[in-house]
């Protein structure tokens, strides 16, 4: 089972985009944490 | 063709492919019995070999039984394509749970019936007993079946098993699932097993290395690897230890494994695409967007209502905490970050109603996930939307409404009416839930949030899912589950033949 790379960059794009997201909500929660 | 042959017609169809989702499946527990062989777990081992022979025996009496349509693939119709999913599911509970029963591990068949559904509707609520001393082959087991139950179980076995696929996409609707990434049925088959594949691969290396930088030993950081990402891919919830995630004791471990149930609960058609190279698709997607903005919503107000409790000190402990179950509700995982009492004792109705809502609306159509789905919401608050916007604009405009789904769609009325009755049918099984757990003496909080849980098919637990609860409840939760996962219509399809054929038999019997 071989991965393009349009299909490796298609990964890289989903995990990036949810760290992402989670960053937000964590940077949210250091603002009501305070 | 008389009625009565097209009844027959019909059960012999049911029971062909029914018989290959049952063989197949069967096939699967070598990989138990090989994980027995490795770990020398001898008794366990002879469990899986007895449910393999009892299983693959029924599942070819049923082939045998519906052999004429060998080679006619193109006589299945929708409703045959519902009816082997919704009784192959049925079928697949009594058969996978025999090893369980065998263990030792549960009081009843009844309980071991209820882990089973439980896995494969990746619900993750468990009756199983002492799951820190389980073998490694039912823990392999348990997981398993959350995995591939994720994916469909159905669908695997007969574009794998059987070689004509004329029918195939009927069994793929059929089973909650209704994709076609490419026109070929197999093809699409494939694309959902690589891509699950590849982020099994890579999930379980990332975890593997998470386990052992918290200490865990090689092999056994493997095999929580394992366990821990199909869990999270399929939104099941399961663990191999009582504590569930809080074994772990790792903000590292929890995180990875919020990233994993996040893009687990995503649609396969989203995945494909964004693998294909259209990435904007990760932002225009109403699914996406949907999710996005309940998902942050939820998770703010909740923080915003437990930082005022002083529960949490600080914010790692509030995400770890808060964010992490609302999540987990959200994407229908069930990986939980608290004891299951302390969502009762210490969050409140405020933090219960906010539980209860992201379960019920729970991740994307065509994944792994529960719930109504983000789509459906997405559609029917775009549908209230363009309905002020007429009543607001001139009589003469004609406007047309359209959401972003892999493609612009015109948002037509049928639409959004078919996905508000979807969203009815889950409220009243909720409904029915909450009301059954009052029944049964459970508060009002306790009862909705434990019904949320097994409609979204979530799998966390206020307490009152437990080997004690009473029976009647284990099977409301059991067919809840079963429901909520298969959509309603193949049930409905499934139990609409059953009653039609009683009826043809007895006109019969009557002339």
């Amino acid at each position: 089972m071989r991965l393009s790379k349009a299909e490796i960059i298609g990964l890289l794009t989903e995990i990036s985009g949810v760290l992402i997201f989670l960053g937000i909500l964590f940077a949210v929660t250091l603002l009501f944490a305070r | 063709m008389k009625n009565s042959e097209i009844s027959v017609r019909s059960a012999e169809i049911i029971s062909y492919y029914a018989g290959f989702v049952i063989l197949g499946t069967s096939m699967l527990m070598i990989i138990p019995v090989v994980t027995a062989i490795l770990s020398r777990e001898w008794i366990p081992m002879l469990d899986f070999i007895i449910s393999m022979g009892i299983a693959a025996s029924l599942g070819l009496i049923f082939v045998l039984l519906g052999r004429r349509t060998k080679g006619h693939s193109a006589s299945v119709q929708w409703r045959h394509g519902f009816a082997v999913a919704a009784l192959s599911w049925v079928m697949l509970m009594f058969l996978c749970s025999i090893p369980y029963l065998l263990s030792g591990h549960t009081y009843s068949y009844l309980d071991a019936c209820f882990d089973v559904m439980s896995g494969f509707t990746t619900t993750g609520l468990v009756l199983t007993q002492d799951l820190d001393h389980l073998s490694n082959a039912l823990n392999m087991w348990r997981h398993m079946l959350t995995f591939i139950g994720g994916q469909g179980m159905v669908v695997l076995a007969l574009t794998f098993i059987v070689k004509e696929s004329s029918g195939g996409y009927k069994f793929y609707v059929g089973e909650g699932k209704d994709i076609a990434l490419v026109p070929n049925v197999k093809g699409t088959a494939r694309i959902i097993w690589k891509i699950s594949i590849v982020y099994l691969l890579f999930g379980t290396l990332v975890l593997w290395i998470a386990g052992l930088l918290i200490g865990l030993n090689p092999a056994s950081s493997l095999l929580h690897a394992i366990y821990i990402f199909e869990s999270a891919w399929s939104t099941g919830g399961f663990a191999p230890n009582t504590q569930n995630i809080m074994y772990y004791h790792s903000f590292l471990y929890e995180a990875i494994a919020m990233v994993f149930f996040i893009i687990g609960s995503f649609n396969f058609g989203l995945h494909y695409a964004v693998w294909q190279g259209k990435r904007k698709e990760f932002v225009r997607n109403i699914e996406i967007q949907s999710f996005a903005i309940t998902a942050f919503l939820a998770s703010v107000l909740a923080v915003a209502a437990l930082s005022k409790t002083g529960l949490y000190p600080d914010a790692v402990s509030l995400y770890r905490r808060v964010v992490f179950n609302v999540l987990s509700a959200h994407t229908t995982t069930g990986f939980g970050s608290l004891y299951a009492r302390q969502f009762a004792l210490q969050w409140g109705d405020g933090g219960i109603l906010i539980m209860v809502i992201a379960m019920l609306i729970g991740g994307s159509a065509c994944s792994t996930a529960g719930g109504f789905k983000g789509l459906r919401v997405g559609i029917v608050f775009k549908g209230i939307i363009a309905d002020v916007k007429k009543l607001l604009s001139s009589e003469r405009s004609m406007r047309v409404y359209k959401f972003h789904y892999m493609k612009d769609i015109v948002l037509e009325d049928g639409l959004v009416r078919a996905s508000a009755l979807i969203i009815i049918c889950y409220m009243v099984l909720f409904g029915i839930g909450t009301l059954l757990g009052t029944f049964c003496g459970y508060s009002l909080a306790d009862s909705a949030f434990e019904a949320s849980s097994v409609t979204g098919n979530v799998g966390l637990s206020i307490g009152v899912t437990s080997a004690s609860m009473p029976a009647v409840l284990k099977i409301y939760y059991i067919f809840a589950m079963y429901l909520g996962r298969l959509e309603f219509l193949s049930v409905f399809a499934l139990i609409g033949m059953a009653i039609t054929g009683v009826k043809r038999i007895w006109k019969r019997k009557q002339i």
